[in-house]
């Protein structure tokens, strides 16, 4: 992957970044549980999209309520096809793929 | 009904082969490839399944991998935007594997699998825990179970509690990433120098030799408990969320007085207390989770199954176990990753297809001898064909065996199925006597090249585990630790031998701490095997003939490797072992092997820099 869409990433990200998304994503809340209820819709499907188009729909599916992904969304499909291209092209490897991060978890 | 499952692209990747239901294979890549906790696409253990089966891949009706690729990508955006312009490391360090890997998963396996995902060339994808919930509940003995996964993360959740009934699984709760039990446990594994993964059960080993004394300064300061068992962490410890390492440094150096240890370096106090007041913060924590989850969802049913990274904890699963919050526990003995490969195909048979579950009383996991085999036959062609000597034996070959540990030998045991999962259950062991006490420390430094502070697993004769411990249940996937039964134990004051300036951990281990010193661990626990006829007879017959040579019904029990190895999977790797040690005897199926006996063994490349230390 380039840095051109890191960068883009990035962009976005510093410019939709909020303390109330903070907040969210890392809970930080005084509530008396932290449990969340799960919703279970995605325990099982089928993930064999061929297209672009196919993706896109993939990812309305999670993000189609939520503006600030969709803004991005464009730029993810963009980058998710060009790493792959990338990777075919100059069969890179990542820096992992051989041996395990001595002290980083693989996420 | 073929269903294929796989996990990969983490940590320990591995396949596993269903048919209508039953469990037909199953095994982690490494075991093939040599590379611990390999990550890759398991091709090499795709293929043994099918081989298993003599069937091709368009026998197989369903491909399933145990990871949604779509919700870790939402997890992963969504952590970006919560660091603004702070996501950069993130990014950089992330997104090569997600957008190029990850997110084409169902295409590297169409090309792993040789072009077609199965008869309809359709991939399914479980949601991460999910998978280790059905690896958890469907081999398990129980109609009915509560079902609780930890681990460090899936796409989202890090810890779930859930029902599992007939042959339906319903997660009802979850803990979110960052929020991660598993993650925690890793990030105190690397600041006490050892790497994360593969140290987490070093870590464990060491908690004995140390003082709770850091527990409050933990609850303070890092891990905010409920009363629920719900938790969360103090971010401002931990570096993980943004791409770096697992912890602050500076943040934990404050701490703990001190920074990291660095790996290879001296093991203090220090670092023993730290190890033991994780151990009994996590404990405290786990209790909690399933007294919560029976309370709200168990009130009615007496059956906990288990699965998650964490579920390898086997001190807390013991004490799980005494509590008696919930009458009976099963764990998945493949708890990590891999185990979610066997949970996906399950998960889909069951669950999705919604086909009839019968419970199998013991359970359905097979004694998790689920890996490859090798016959005699072959076994003797391999050492014939490179005239190695060995002695060929029938049934008088556990008499032999047992003599041999009666002599104090260290023995390599080869046979029958490898072991799904990262313990070696009785057929890719190192065995010894467990009445010896020198083992311990000799097994550690003559045999597995590994620190002198790890403690041994006892294999023990089903109908006689309650004469040498604690334990009140069987334990065949060497999943509960509980202690050596006290009529046993000798007096050991731990506290005398270990102060801040004397805590050399080697002349310690020396110092026999029961009758079966060599699997006592300095506060008399034990990780204990119970070894039953039905499950591995080959196994129960060894210890059996050592029981009537000296009475003692219990020997050590190791996993058949060097420090930083896979055990070992074919007749080759494990002569290779053999050799490469002081190991004294190799066993493998029929025939006996002395290294007295054998060939110089000459190797073109020193094995040492072939595994990296873990």
């Amino acid at each position: 992957m380039n840095l051109t869409e890191n960068e883009k990433l990035l962009e976005w990200s510093a410019k939709n970044y909020s303390e109330q998304i903070k907040k969210d994503f890392f809970q930080d809340n005084n509530n008396t549980s932290y449990y969340v209820k799960r919703d279970n819709l995605h325990c099982i499907e089928e993930y064999s999209w061929k297209t672009v188009l196919e993706l896109n729909h993939k990812l309305n599916e999670v993000w189609a309520e939520n503006s600030v992904m969709m803004e991005v969304q464009k730029t993810v499909l963009v980058t998710i096809m060009k790493a792959h291209q990338e990777k075919k092209e100059t069969n890179k490897t990542s820096i992992d793929e051989y041996i395990l991060p001595e002290y980083v978890y693989v996420f | 009904m073929y269903i294929l499952g796989i996990s990969a692209l983490y940590h320990d990747s591995a396949a596993a082969l269903i048919k209508d239901g039953e469990i037909i294979a199953a095994a982690q890549e490494e075991r093939f490839t040599r590379k611990k906790h390999d990550m890759r696409i398991p091709i090499n253990a795709i293929k043994f399944c099918m081989k298993e089966e003599n069937i091709s891949i368009e026998e197989i009706d369903y491909v399933v991998y145990y990871d949604n690729p779509i919700l870790t990508l939402d997890r992963f955006m969504n952590n970006v935007l919560a660091l603004g312009e702070e996501a950069s490391l993130l990014i950089k360090n992330n997104c090569f594997d997600l957008f190029s890997k990850k997110m084409w998963i169902h295409e590297e396996l169409r090309k792993a699998l040789g072009g077609k995902l199965g008869k309809y060339d359709k991939l399914l994808v479980t949601e991460h825990h999910i998978s280790h919930a059905a690896s958890a509940f469907y081999p398990s003995p129980y109609k009915k179970a509560v079902v609780l996964t930890i681990d460090g993360v899936g796409e989202w959740a890090t810890t779930t509690i859930g029902i599992g009934s007939d042959n339906k699984i319903e997660l009802k709760e979850e803990i979110r990433y960052p929020h991660s039990l598993g993650l925690m446990y890793s990030a105190f594994t690397y600041f006490c120098g050892f790497k994360v993964n593969s140290g987490d059960y070093k870590f464990m080993g060491l908690a004995p030799y140390g003082e709770p004394v850091y527990c409050d300064i933990i609850k303070k300061e890092i891990i905010q408990i409920k009363e629920d068992g719900s938790y969360k962490l103090n971010l401002k410890y931990f570096d993980y969320y943004k791409g770096k390492t697992m912890i602050n440094e500076s943040e934990f150096a404050k701490l703990f007085h001190g920074p990291r240890r660095q790996q290879e370096s001296e093991i203090t106090k220090r670092e023993m207390d730290i190890a033991a007041s994780v151990q009994k913060v996590i404990e405290e924590v786990i209790l909690l989770l399933v007294r919560y989850a029976k309370k709200a969802y168990g009130e009615d049913v007496d059956n906990l199954v288990l699965a998650g990274g964490v579920a390898l904890n086997c001190v807390a699963n013991g004490k799980i176990l005494r509590e008696q919050i919930f009458k009976n526990i099963w764990i998945q003995p493949a708890a990590g990753d891999a185990g979610g490969a066997l949970g996906a195909a399950l998960y889909t048979y069951y669950h999705h297809l919604q086909k009839e579950r019968i419970v199998n009383e013991s359970d359905s996991q097979k004694g998790s001898y689920l890996g490859p085999e090798y016959t005699n036959e072959d076994i003797k062609r391999y050492l014939d064909s490179n005239n190695y000597i060995y002695h060929e034996y029938g049934e008088q070959i556990f008499t032999k065996i047992a003599e041999n540990l009666e002599n104090e030998k260290v023995i390599g045991l080869f046979h029958g199925r490898m072991e799904y999962g990262p313990r070696a259950l009785g057929n890719r062991s190192i065995i010894a006597d467990s009445r010896s006490p020198y083992m311990q420390s000799k097994l550690n430094l003559k045999i597995k090249y590994r620190e002198s502070f790890r403690p041994f697993a006892p294999s023990v004769l089903e109908e006689c585990y309650g004469d040498y411990f604690e334990i009140k249940s069987k334990s065949p996937y060497m999943l509960l630790v509980d202690d050596v039964a006290s009529k046993r134990q000798l007096p050991f004051k731990l506290k005398e031998y270990l102060t801040e300036e004397k805590n050399n951990l080697l002349p310690i281990v020396n110092i026999p701490r029961s009758d079966i010193p060599a699997v006592t661990h300095v506060d008399y626990s034990a990780r204990i095997q119970t070894v039953a006829k039905e499950t591995n007879e080959y196994y129960y017959k060894v210890i059996k003939a050592f029981q009537e040579k000296t009475g003692c019904g219990v020997i050590i029990n190791t996993s058949f490797n060097v420090r930083g190895e896979p055990i070992v999977c074919s007749p080759k790797e494990a002569y290779e072992c053999f050799m490469r040690t002081e190991m004294d005897v190799l066993v493998m199926e029929n025939c006996i092997l002395y290294k007295e006996e054998q060939p110089e063994f000459k190797e073109s490349e020193d094995w040492r820099k072939r595994y990296e230390l873990d």
